[in-house]
């Protein structure tokens, strides 16, 4: 039995042969339209294409982003330029909302891990809109891990009223380090990137691909902000999927034609490397291309959502707007978001109990610390005979009534009404109140039957 | 009543003793000591002897001199030797030297190294120093993962998890394998058959990528009594290594008491159950108080004690189980539970599979009751080991099951006692476990024209996954050019790669265990009972496709044992030689299995029930054999009925004995009889590796035959059954009333053939 035989009955997947078996060093893909570099490494492959900056990439031109307020977009991806506001406690109905709020509680309040940042990027130092460098990159596989290659790095930028798109391209496996070092020069011209997703995917295969080189001391240190964080707090609750494709249809009208899917991506490459052929690839460097042009004019899109009047947003859009200027502290544009929530112009739809439930807790909570305790009690009210199954007004009434209006019999009756809605929502959804929820509940009322036994 | 008062009890109680084969005490051992090696650092000398430790046990200080020396080291001691100090010793010595050292530890399970971790914790804490040490596995959290990788000088992790977590993602590893100075490989024994010789390609791997960063470590490694371990541990590392077996520990007095259940059937030659033995046992030790741990050889019989034990001995109501289970296909979650229970002394009794029989320091045990030979002599030991530790009384029962090896090791006390005959094999140089790992190196790193995977050269393995698409070859290198993460699809631990996952439908789907490929046309068939935590489950729906088994829970009275018919073909002959009686092989087989039927056994008579079909797919495997074919100039005279109990009875015997020489679970040799032997056209009979390629079993068969034929022979002509029993031929109802003096006479000629 030959070795092939033998191993055949492994069961390896993958069956097509590899031709195109080539130990030429310098050479120029067939049909590559782009240039080749020379450098002390080895040759460099990219393709440049310069595109004057009100090219509209959907309904939107690129220069839109150049018009964008840095200091408004640098706050979104979570760079507030101090620190954001620490440990805040979780609402009573993210408790209670797990599958709805997994998002929230997954991603820190606002703002990625910043720890990766040097405190100048942190600060924001010398950020503008020409400052950034849009990455995007291409692998041979989604698994991560040493054997996967970034064998397209698309990198773009604007220069007066340009946008510069480089595409550095890895015509195969061996010419990996003159490509690194290239698009290494070319990152350490820009203080800043911005990716989707990149410091996930992206940016870790790259540092390990720079290692596997023994490249390390080239790697640059940019400060990278990843638009997918924002993107999801702006639009998670609108859209759902937050994927840069759901995002750029909905949001920007962007059509792709005859686009890659991305799971067949690493097979176009590898049957590029057996054929040296370009057109088999040259799809992959138009997907590259249309994911970076998206990233741009989505990062517009989503400061000039906040520059739209309230009236012109959904209730979603005012919702994460609320959630946005309260993460940074601006406690009075939070309100006035969630105010318009609650009590939208005539006309708008209908309401969900569940945004309405979440944008009134959040809202009545900035009323208590601005000190405005009658808007705060009149929601909390309002909340309650609306039959809400929050535990949050009953728990904040009978602070309120036990504390500042010295009427505990008033607050042991909310006690026991929220004990009441504590049955009536198991009834309704089978859920319970988490162990500490009727601790302390039971505590309270313990607290308030003394006080009132004692007047 | 204490273990010494219930000892005198049985000493002096007739019925008990007249199952005993042997009881020997074994006196307690002074220590042998010796003073630190010059080398060693005062802080840790410090730190030592704050914790009451002023010198060390002799097998200690000198496996600190030869490591510091640069040699690997293999450490041969029994369970509760201060083994754990011999290597943590060498190590922190030199990371208190130079602090950006790094040293790997690999533990064969998980739980091992939880506990590992904190031993060392003390060790760290009395020194006070900054020795950072964690454990990398399955249950270690992300953020916690970043940390490790950066900053551990002592990485605790196990085989699988270097295999799929760390080697494939190396360069988020740089710290520690640029500074890798040792690899630390505990109870090395473990690493044989399959998972050792996938364990050896993992090594291979993970000094490919240490020599790649600069650094070549040394290893340690321990390893229980075995025939073989200096050669088992230069297979797994392939460099020289350096012996040390002398124990300088000293120990408790040990009673091990060999027991074989009574004959109940003359004439059948059957005993009464093992496992109704040593529960009779166990109550009687858990009843005086005694804190007893019951092992038992396979999932289902530590079920089936459990259910036992806990009918005879419930946990007052409200209160916990006092006696719980404990086996390898538990949830991490509920296997802490459970250590965390014996370590707090709530639990009184443990029912374990050989999960148990490693390190792990459960405390207070002071009696093991072992159901059945657990497959190795070294595994007796270290079972017997959990039972009592370096003071006081302990006592280990064997309780021998009717299985052949058990009739055979109950009535030979001196394997026990005497020089271990058990060879621990591996084989990693497995054609399929070796293109595994080629794929999986690859992947980590380019392999240049030439360069090999270890001492193996995989020129023609690189060259084949060229073909398949897999790799690139350009500029003299190999690139992994492919969308998969290879490791993930290769399993350390069984033939298969994919494990079956068991979903309990009785209320809300949940996952309760998993059972490995190989397992589970025999476990997880439809209408398979299963058992989890003493709770039985009926399999309602097998998916074989997507690797699912969905049960539901019952309450019957009977257990289930399924039946597989096998077929072999020859495909080549790598060796033979022959006499006038017999002509013996070794080569490469076919294997084609197909499960057919199972059989409803009932609970404590084990009496047939009722039976089903299972319609299963047939498996093929290209796998390693042993054959024998018997010659006309032997079986020429015997009758058609003869031959036929004889090739049986060989098979019977044959196959129960090999494992014992082999250290080998019997499942790992399947042995198939063919009266009409499809090669030869005689009576021939078949030994394979019961995985594809081959693990070196049925090689090593070919050279070691005739021990195990006298072996046999010895069994078979000591054994007080009439006609043949399941204890040597197998049950004369089965194999023929001739079969058993036919198997002697074959076996007494095979002993006595002169080979050309
Ligand atoms: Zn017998």
């Amino acid at each position: 039995m030959d070795l092939g035989t033998k191993l055949g009955m492994l069961g390896s997947r993958n069956r097509s042969p590899q031709q195109g078996r080539t130990d030429a060093a310098g050479f120029l893909p067939a049909g590559f339209p782009g240039k080749r570099q020379e450098t002390p490494l080895g040759p460099v492959f990219y393709l440049e294409e310069v595109l004057p900056a009100n090219l509209n990439h959907g309904n939107r031109p690129l220069a839109s982003f150049l018009k964008t307020e840095a200091g408004l977009l640098f706050r979104l991806c979570g760079r507030s330029g101090a620190p954001a506001q620490p440990n805040r406690q979780p609402l009573p109905s993210e408790i209670s909302q797990v599958v709805d709020e997994i998002a929230v509680a997954e991603e820190p309040p606002f703002g990625d891990n910043e720890e990766d940042l040097s405190p100048r990027h942190q600060a924001g130092e010398g950020f503008s809109p020409e400052s950034i460098l849009f990455l995007d990159t291409e692998t041979t596989g989604l698994a991560g891990g040493t054997g996967t290659y970034v064998f397209l790095v698309g990198l773009g930028y604007f220069v007066g009223d340009s946008f510069v798109l480089r595409q550095y391209f890895l015509p195969d496996y061996h010419l990996e380090p003159p490509l690194l070092v290239a698009v290494a020069q070319e990152m350490r011209r820009f203080p800043y990137l911005l990716s989707f997703n990149g410091k996930v995917f992206d940016w870790p295969l790259l540092v390990t691909r720079f290692q596997l080189n023994r490249l390390t001391p080239e790697l640059p240190e940019p400060g990278h902000l990843d638009f997918l964080f924002p993107a999801r707090r702006l639009w998670r609750e609108s859209l759902g999927s937050c994927s840069l494709s759901n995002l750029e249809t909905v949001l920007l009208a962007v059509q792709r034609e005859g686009d890659v899917p991305g799971e067949l991506i690493p097979s176009l490459y590898f049957d590029f490397l057996r054929h040296k052929d370009f057109s088999v690839i040259a799809p992959v460097f138009a997907h590259n291309r249309s994911d970076l042009l998206s990233l741009v004019t989505l990062a517009s899109r989503a400061v000039e959502q906040f520059h739209r009047p309230a009236d012109q947003l959904t209730a979603e859009e005012n919702l994460a707007r609320g959630r946005f200027y309260e993460a940074l502290g601006e406690k009075d544009k939070a309100i006035l978001a969630y105010e318009k929530v609650l009590w939208p112009s005539a006309g708008s739809p209908r309401l969900s109990p569940n945004l309405r439930q979440r944008s009134a807790e959040r809202l009545s909570l900035l009323y208590k610390e601005m000190g405005r305790h009658q808007e705060a009690t009149r929601l909390w009210h309002q909340m309650v005979d609306s039959g809400t199954l929050s535990l949050l007004p009953y728990v904040e009434l009978a602070k309120y009534y036990e504390h500042k209006a010295k009427d505990p019999l008033r607050a042991r009756s909310l006690v026991l009404a929220a004990l009441e809605m504590a049955r009536r929502r198991h009834g309704l959804r089978g859920d319970q109140f988490t162990p500490r929820e009727k601790e302390e509940l039971r505590h309270r009322l313990n607290r308030l039957e003394e006080k009132i036994r004692r007047q | 009543m204490s273990l010494e008062q219930l000892l005198e009890r049985l000493r002096n109680d007739p019925s008990f003793l007249a199952s005993v084969t042997a009881w020997k005490v074994l006196p307690p051992r002074e220590a042998r000591m010796s003073p630190f090696p010059a080398r060693t650092d005062p802080r840790l000398i410090q730190a030592l002897r704050a914790r009451g430790i002023a010198s060390l046990y002799s097998h200690q200080a000198l496996a600190m001199e030869e490591v510091l020396a640069g040699d690997n080291v293999v450490l041969v001691t029994p369970t509760a030797s201060g083994k754990t100090l011999a290597y943590n010793l060498p190590v922190l010595n030199q990371i208190l030297s130079d602090p950006s050292s790094r040293a790997l530890y690999l533990f064969p399970t998980k739980a091992l190294s939880q506990d590992q971790l904190a031993g060392l914790y003390e060790l760290i804490g009395a020194l006070g120093e900054d020795i950072k040490t964690f454990t990398y596995d399955g249950d270690t959290s992300p953020t916690a993962r970043k940390a490790i990788r950066n900053a551990g000088h002592i990485v605790i992790t196990n085989p699988d998890m270097l295999h799929t977590g760390i080697l494939p993602h190396h360069t988020k590893w740089i710290r520690l394998f640029e500074n890798l100075r040792y690899v630390v490989i505990d109870e090395l024994h473990q690493y044989r058959g399959i998972f050792g010789s996938h364990v050896g390609n993992v090594l291979r791997r993970l000094k490919r990528i240490a020599a790649f960063y600069g650094s070549k470590p040394q290893f340690i490694l321990t390893s229980a009594t075995i025939a073989n371990p200096r050669e088992l541990a230069a297979t797994l590392v392939e460099e020289e290594v350096t012996l040390i077996e002398e124990n300088g520990a000293p120990a408790g007095e040990k009673h091990l008491i060999l027991y074989n259940p009574p004959v109940v059937n003359q004439q059948l030659g059957i005993r009464r159950s093992s496992l109704l033995e040593a529960r009779r046992l166990a109550l009687e030790f858990l009843k005086a108080g005694v804190k007893t741990i019951t092992f038992a050889r396979s999932r289902l019989f530590v079920e089936v004690l459990l259910t036992y034990l806990r009918e005879a001995f419930p946990g007052g109501p409200g209160r916990r189980e006092r006696v719980r289970g404990y086996r390898g296909g538990y949830l991490p979650l509920e296997r802490r539970e459970i250590e965390r229970g014996l370590r707090q002394g709530e639990v009184l009794g443990i029912v374990s599979t050989n999960a148990l029989e490693l390190g792990i320091d459960v405390g207070e045990l002071q009696a093991a009751i072992i159901t059945g030979y657990p497959g190795s002599i070294a595994s007796v030991w270290q079972q017997a080991g959990r039972a009592g530790r370096r003071q006081g009384v302990s006592a280990a029962i064997v309780v021998a099951s009717s299985a052949p090896l058990d009739q055979f090791l109950i009535s030979h006390p001196d394997y026990f006692l005497g020089r271990s005959p058990e060879l621990g094999l591996v084989n990693p140089d497995n054609l399929y476990i070796l293109a595994n790992h080629t794929k999986c190196a690859a992947f980590e790193l380019p392999f240049a024209d030439g360069e090999g995977l270890g001492k193996k050269t995989v020129d023609d393995l690189l060259a084949y996954f060229e073909e398949q698409g897999l790799l690139r070859h350009t500029a003299s290198r190999w690139y992994w050019s492919t969308d998969s993460f290879p490791a993930e699809d290769i399993s350390l631990r069984s033939a298969a790669s994919e494990n079956f996952v068991i979903v309990d439908t009785t209320a809300e789907p949940r996952v309760i265990g998993e059972v490995d490929r190989l397992s589970a046309p025999t476990l997880i068939h439809e209408g398979a009972i299963y058992l989890h935590q003493g709770e039985q489950y009926q399999v309602e729906r097998l998916d074989y496709e997507n690797f699912k088994a969905y049960v539901r829970r019952v309450a019957v009275d009977y257990y289930t044992d399924a039946e597989l018919a096998v077929q072999i073909k020859v495909i080549e002959v790598f060796k033979e030689s022959r006499s006038d009686l017999a002509a013996r092989f070794f080569g490469d087989v076919l294997v084609t299995a197909l499960p057919t039927m199972y059989k409803k056994v009932k609970f404590h008579t084990h009496e047939n029930i009722g039976a089903g079909d299972i319609h299963l797919p047939e498996e093929q495997m290209h796998t390693a054999a042993y054959f024998l074919s018997l010659e006309p100039a032997l079986t020429g005279t015997m009758t058609r009925e003869e031959l036929e109990g004889a090739v049986l009875g060989l098979s019977h015997l044959v196959g129960n004995v090999a494992p014992f020489y082999l250290m080998c679970d019997p499942r790992d040799l399947q042995s198939v009889p063919q009266v009409k032997g499809t090669f030869t056209g005689n009576p021939t009979l078949y030994l394979y590796d019961s995985y594809p390629g081959g693990i070196g079993l049925s090689e090593r068969l070919f050279e070691i035959d005739r021990i195990i034929f006298s072996s046999a022979l010895d069994l078979v002509a000591g054994c007080p059954c009439e006609n043949g029993c399941p204890s040597c031929v197998g049950p004369a109802n089965e194999v023929g009333p001739g079969a058993k003096g036919a198997t002697e006479k074959v076996l007494r000629a095979l002993a006595e053939q002169r080979l050309k």
